[in-house]
């Protein structure tokens, strides 16, 4: 029987995807950051419904979210070329379109998706803070943008934070995409090598096996975050608690309303 | 020294007080009865700015808010005149209790972590709170989050209090707890101007040295508390008052 599947090389394949890693990891960390940013701007000029940009943005979320990201990649690695040579047509300038690196256009594009998706997840997080702490902070005599930075991004942020978390995951795992606009991911690097040896499945399952462990890692690392930021505040929209997470148990985590247990004592 | 001139509110088409006038010297203890719905915490709020009223004057000591004229921007520096204590108490919640304190010192009052620190913690110790500094507000009961929310208000040494139906949030037991605390600052500061809009009756009887009773947007009558208890002129406040006859029995 011929070699079907190659287990061993699986493996050995690995360490070699694992080299364009932090070309993967630059795009996620790049695009979120600038995706929070941007979106907490865009969500704040929704929330406070201002004139002429409120509209501006709600017609760039639409369109973010109403398009393929693999349309917008190929939309901003042609936009830009054009742009740069109307550019120079104008004013008679001559940059080299050639010279800009493809990153650019993967970065702005997944950038300005990631902020259109955030700015939703964060407009909510700003409307579910608690009016009554924003009166406290502004009788105090805080100007708007204290009680912003101060009590209303904190506590939006903690709301914000398990779907913010969401967006991270699905963003690093759509940087697979990145190979459209010639940029050498580690699902580019995956077909570059399989190109060798004509080993695509094998390939696959490598990658299929570092995004999974990636992305347990991320939820980890946001369980961790959830459970600090969140204890509090967990304690006093969910009582009673129908079901204890894991992560709630512990100082003040004790089940609130254990029916089960009281049950069964009265039987 | 407070002086409310002409002061109108509407909520769209609504009015809720018109062309209303009140003087309120320093240090009293002014406590505002009346019916639900008849405007009294709105006219509070509009003292604080949290409400915008529509039209009139407010001086407090010397500073002016002319609602026409001066800008919104104006009006976080006028909310300083003022502390208020909210009926939710509506306390930051990811903050613990010494922090609670201690936000308005540092980022209006501009003090230093250590000054604020200190100055939180005496307040807090004014309002019996000492033992609970790294609590938060939801590890606390609804008495003990109020009284928090007092300290907050005191602590900016505004010099006027604001209260806000301050225990009706409160279960019957921990009412009384509350109210010791409020009593127990008014007897400490003689110079603290109070103004309370309760329904606890026996209680503003008690503690205020003048009483306004409002009604339908205006006021009805006002006078010392032995007054207007007693010997309420009007037949409006009688009737109110004649509601709550067992409740302030014995005050």
């Amino acid at each position: 029987m011929p070699n079907l599947i190659d287990f061993k090389l699986i493996f050995t394949n690995i360490p070699k995807l694992l080299r364009a890693l932090p070309i993967t990891l630059e795009i996620t960390f790049f695009a979120m950051i600038i995706g929070l940013v941007l979106g907490l701007l865009l969500a704040i000029i929704k929330v406070n419904k201002l004139p002429g940009l409120a509209q501006i943005t709600a017609v760039f979320v639409s369109f973010i979210r109403g398009t393929p990201l693999l349309v917008q990649l190929y939309i901003s690695y042609y936009a830009i070329p054009i742009f740069l040579k109307y550019i120079n047509y104008l004013n008679h300038t001559n940059y080299n379109i050639n010279a800009i690196p493809s990153m650019v256009f993967v970065l702005l594009a997944f950038s300005l998706n990631e902020a259109a998706y955030n700015s939703e997840n964060i407009r909510a997080a700003l409307l579910s803070v608690n009016k009554g702490e924003i009166e406290a902070a502004k009788s105090l005599g805080m100007t708007r943008w204290q009680v912003l930075r101060r009590i209303t991004i904190p506590e939006a942020f903690v709301v914000a934070l398990p779907t913010l978390g969401n967006a991270f995951i699905g963003l690093m795992k759509n940087t697979s995409l990145a190979f459209v606009a010639s940029v050498v991911d580690m699902t580019a690097q995956g077909q570059i090598l399989a190109g060798g040896n004509y080993r695509y499945f094998e390939v696959y399952l490598s990658l299929a096996i570092i995004y999974w462990i990636l992305t347990i890692i991320t939820e980890q690392i946001l369980r961790i975050l959830e459970n600090r930021l969140t204890l509090f505040s967990k304690l006093q929209t969910q009582v009673p608690m129908a079901k204890t997470h894991f992560w709630l148990k512990g100082k003040w985590g004790q089940p609130i309303n254990d029916r089960h247990s009281a049950s069964h004592e009265t039987v | 020294m407070i002086d409310i001139q002409h002061l109108t509110k509407r909520f769209n088409h609504n009015t809720i007080f018109e062309d209303l006038n009140l003087s309120i010297d320093s240090g009293e203890v002014l406590g505002i009865i009346g019916p639900s719905g008849a405007g009294k915490s709105t006219l509070l709020r509009c003292l604080n700015l949290l409400e915008e009223p529509d039209q009139g004057l407010i001086t407090i000591d010397k500073s002016v808010y002319d609602v026409k004229k001066d800008s919104k921007k104006q009006a976080h520096l006028f909310r300083q005149q003022t502390s208020m204590v909210f009926q939710q108490f509506n306390l930051f919640q990811q903050k613990t209790v010494l922090e609670n304190v201690m936000e308005g010192l540092i980022t209006v009052k501009k003090l230093d972590r250590n000054e604020a620190e200190k100055k939180a913690t005496h307040y807090l110790q004014a309002v019996d709170l000492e033992n609970r500094l790294n609590y938060y507000p939801q590890q606390l009961s609804g008495g003990q989050q109020q009284r928090v929310g007092i300290a907050r208000g005191l602590a900016m040494e505004s010099g006027v209090l604001l209260l806000d139906e301050p225990t009706s949030a409160l279960d019957t037991e921990l009412v009384a707890e509350v109210l010791n605390t409020i009593k127990k600052v008014i007897l400490n500061n003689k110079n603290q101007t109070v103004i309370i809009v309760s329904h606890e009756l026996a209680f503003i009887k008690d503690v205020a040295t003048r009483v306004v009773f409002f009604d339908n947007g205006g006021i009805v009558e006002t006078g010392t508390p032995d007054k207007l208890f007693n010997y309420p002129e009007k037949e409006r406040t009688a009737l109110f008052l004649s509601r709550f006859k067992h409740s302030l029995k014995g005050a």
